[in-house]
């Protein structure tokens, strides 16, 4: 008997090793044959020209319309590159979420759709000394991506000391607006009540007024897509200028940003960026071929974009884009602080009460690049004896000693009744009223309970009817004052009735059955009931037609010898108890 | 647990105290006999409908006799006759303890109280009527009270007073008066005549002119509404007042009587037809109070 549970413990045991394990090995080898998750993307109609955002560490953020929809390493390339402290990871904001995240060792050859926005995220570093001289080193402009506020998306650089959500809806002219704040997700520190560099504001275009937005607003840059046949990679931009954007001009080659960066009164500094040739980072492309992207831009010379071949930067991968946040040797994939930012809390009650902070990205539709390996269904063999074992193991856990096994059952047994609680402990109580809570409670006609011993019917009900005295004197109260609302219910009509037409009532059903074990010595005939149907009718007869009975004959009271339940039901029935 | 219970001659209503709020149950006192056969007892159980056996015919009870008894060209069968509940027919006794049991819930097991109203007219009154329904209530589980409407009345409205001062309600068929003080009922009058069908509104307001004049009258003779405070607070219910004009109707009509003291307050039950349950359930949660603090002493 004591064998059985130490052999479930051990086969427990044994599945639980042998499953983390095969967890561990469900990793996967390092090396190239390791499988990738993959993502299925919804690919947009590439028909017409396509406005895309480019936000963060490349040389000229800013919005990019390309004749169709370009690929990420297009838009990147119209962007004159990634700057040195670009992290490997980037994130393309599509609608009012990330949709997507990129390593930029893939080639970039993701297409992309009009509206999106790609987030080129700082590289995050584990360093807090390093971090905080990054920091210092920033400029002292904050990059914004905005989305829903017009037709494309809006790379805006402003003041660091004007990045806060109020202050970007003021400068939009806009009021009572819907705004969601996706921050950038390597945050190293708190941020305080200002938005983080590389944040991404998504508005609710419906409640955008138009006529209200400042003329001012950065402008696209028109970018043309070479011929296939030409270059295939090359991006030829040519800058058209537009009538009103002299403001954006000032600062940016490209015209895409600093925003405002003409003086303002309210503050709004232009903040230069950094030369576009010195911190070019060179762009990856899935081939070794050298191809030169041919830039058209006004007043910049022709530069081509060295390419590194993928085997001198990592090993080779496939095509795959990571649905976790962090891969392998890439930081900027961590967990973003989990901490609720400051300014969270000032978007989601200074601007609109549902504003929220996208702090978690959600994962889209995704599946296996290949078909089950044989360690993958080892390894879900091994999770599904886990699960078996620790079934077993809890099993085992509850059982007892036979004597407990059989206490139990009594006290399951005696649960209809409950009569001989006051004999147990507190604690035996206790269980019994917490097992009471998990059997349907059992169908006693209405009468039984009439008859039943209180302290019997006492233990039927479960604790949550118990009620204290300040409760109650509460409750009294506002009963005084009318402060209790009226529920109506529907009447509660015992079915099978039957009413006879001569004097005969419906015969109580006076049946407790109680178990022998649990009756004193007299009752251990289940004589619960009445004995016979003559017997029957006559007493209960007696009960409501004889008005002037004195007291109801009851059919348990025939032992002479006067239980705890005899007395109970004489003062039911109106006895002296 | 305590239960209200209001035998009205409209209608039988129990109201209890649950936490935070009162259940209510209702049924009209009225039961229907129709044919027996399958098709209409599978008609019932399809539908819900409880029905008792009652010989080769079926008995349908309360708010479903109503409902039916339109569809299956029957007609109802109050269980008031002349205002007053024959106990001595074994149909209706059978009818009123099935009512009874239908509106009272299962006890918790606790200690279970029920006030209940005597229906009827002061006719009804004997001690068969109150053994009877003793019986019957203490049959499902519970200890009976009894308490007289008015007094109920007088419980339900007049708390922000005490409980001080007198309760009046108007009942189709006989009207009362109680004296309370502190809660406690120091006299009841009651008038055999209520508000049932008195015709157009000029027989309304002589009915209510000839009841306030005898019940100021009564209490001219009685001195117990000396131990009131004054001026005294007045509180008045009855099934009709849930006619807004007629309760305005009745307070014109009270601020007119001739009194013998200061007339304070006259409250008008907001309501109604709920006034005497809940008094019936305050009085039995005051009893249920009191037997509590008893036991802890």
């Amino acid at each position: 008997m004591r064998r059985q549970p130490v052999a479930k413990w051990a086969i427990a045991i044994s599945f639980a090793v042998s499953n983390l394990t095969a967890n561990l090995w469900a990793d996967g080898p390092p090396g190239p044959h390791r499988p990738q998750s993959k993502m299925i993307i919804y690919q947009a109609p590439t028909q017409g020209p396509a406005s895309v955002g480019v936000l963060g560490q490349v040389a000229h953020p800013g919005t990019y319309q390309f004749p169709a929809a370009p690929t990420l390493q297009q838009v990147i390339q119209a962007a004159d590159g990634l700057a040195p402290t670009a992290s490997p990871m980037i994130r393309i904001v599509r609608g009012d979420r990330v949709a997507q995240r990129v390593s930029i060792t893939t080639g970039g050859q993701e297409k992309l759709q009009a509206g999106d926005l790609i987030v080129v995220d700082a590289q995050a570093t584990r360093d807090p000394a390093q971090a905080a001289g990054n920091r210092a080193a920033q400029p002292e402009g904050v990059q914004l991506g905005l989305i829903g506020v017009v037709d494309r998306p809006l790379v805006v650089k402003v003041h660091a000391s004007r990045a806060h959500p109020e202050t970007i809806i003021e400068m939009l002219g806009q009021t009572g607006v819907s705004m969601r704040i996706i921050p950038p997700p390597n945050l190293t520190h708190t941020p305080g009540p200002l938005l983080p560099d590389g944040s991404v504001l998504v508005f609710d275009p419906r409640r955008i007024q138009v006529g209200e937005l400042p003329e001012d607003l950065p402008k696209v840059v028109l970018c043309s897509l070479p011929e296939p046949d030409i270059g295939g990679y090359g991006v030829h931009r040519a800058i058209e200028e537009q009538p009103g954007d002299s403001s954006f001009e000032a600062g940016s080659a490209q015209g895409a940003i600093p925003w405002n960066s003409s003086p303002q009164p309210d503050g709004l500094s232009a903040v230069p960026l950094p030369a576009p040739d010195a911190n070019v980072m060179p762009t990856p492309l899935p081939d070794d071929d050298r191809i030169s992207a041919t830039f058209s831009s006004t007043g910049r010379p022709t530069t081509p974009i060295s390419r590194v071949p993928f085997s001198s930067q990592q090993p080779a991968q496939t095509h795959s884009v990571r649905m976790s946040e962090s891969t392998p040797g890439d930081t900027s994939g961590q967990a973003a602080d989990t901490r609720e930012p400051a300014w969270n809390k000032v978007a989601a009650s200074a601007v609109e009460p549902g504003s929220t902070v996208d702090a978690e990205f959600d994962a889209e539709t995704s599946t296996r690049s290949g078909g089950f390996a044989i360690w993958q269904i080892v390894s879900i063999l091994m999770s599904a004896g886990l699960i078996v074992g620790l079934a077993l193991a809890l099993r085992t856990g509850q059982m007892k000693s036979p004597a407990e096994s059989r206490t139990n059952t009594s006290e399951r047994r005696t649960m209809h009744a409950a009569t001989t609680a006051s004999s147990s402990g507190g604690l035996r109580d206790q269980y019994r009223i917490e097992s009471q809570s998990s059997i349907p409670t059992p169908h006693i006609p209405l009468q039984s309970f009439a008859h039943a011993a209180p302290q019997a019917s006492q233990k039927l009900q479960p604790r949550i009817h118990a009620e204290t005295s300040e409760d109650r004197q509460r409750a009294f109260q506002k009963l005084l004052k009318h402060e209790l609302p009226i529920i109506s219910e529907p009447l509660a009509l015992r079915p099978g009735l039957k009413i006879s037409l001569h004097n005969e009532p419906q015969i109580p059903q006076h049946r407790v059955d109680l178990p022998s074990a649990v009756l004193p010595a007299p009752h251990r005939a289940r004589s619960s009931a009445p004995q016979t149907a003559a017997a029957v009718a006559q007493g209960e007869r007696r009960i409501i037609d004889q008005p002037h009975a004195n007291r109801i004959p009851g059919p348990h009271l025939r032992t002479g010898v006067e239980a705890p339940l005899e007395r109970a039901l004489r003062h039911l029935q109106g006895g002296v108890s | 647990m305590s239960v209200g219970l209001d035998l009205g001659i409209q209608q039988f209503r129990s109201l209890r105290r649950q936490g935070e709020r009162l259940i209510a149950r209702s049924c009209p006192p009225v039961y229907a006999v129709v044919l027996d056969n399958p098709a209409r007892r599978a008609l019932f159980h399809d539908r819900g409908v409880p029905f008792a056996q009652f010989g080769k015919d079926l008995i349908l009870f309360g708010d479903t006799a109503d409902e039916w008894a339109t569809r299956l060209r029957v007609s109802t069968i109050p269980l008031y006759v002349n205002g007053r509940l024959h106990f001595d027919d074994a149909v209706i006794r059978q009818v009123t303890s099935a009512l009874i049991e239908g509106l009272l819930p299962v006890p918790d097991g606790g200690q279970t109280e029920c006030c209940l109203t005597l229906p009827g007219t002061m006719l009804n009154r004997d001690d068969s009527a109150v053994t009877y329904l003793s019986q019957v209530v203490r049959q499902f589980g519970y200890q009976p009270r009894f308490s007289s409407a008015s007094l109920a009345v007088a419980l339900s409205e007049l708390s922000p007073w005490g409980v001080n001062g007198i309760g009046l309600h108007l009942g189709e068929l006989r009207c009362g008066l109680s004296i309370v003080r502190h809660g406690r009922e120091l006299m009841q009058w009651e008038f055999a005549r209520g508000l049932a069908s008195p015709g157009d509104e000029s027989a309304t307001d002589q009915r209510l002119r000839e009841l306030f004049a005898t019940a100021a009258f009564e209490l001219n003779r009685r001195p117990e509404w000396k131990a009131l405070p004054m001026p005294v607070a007045l509180a008045i219910s009855g099934e009709g007042l849930t006619d807004p004009a007629l309760a305005e109707h009745v307070a014109s009509c009270v601020q007119h009587a001739s009194w013998p003291f200061a007339l304070g307050a006259a409250r008008i039950a907001t309501e109604p037809a709920w006034t005497v349950s809940r008094g019936c359930l305050i009085q039995a949660e005051l009893e249920q109070l009191t037997t509590l603090a008893r036991s802890a002493a």
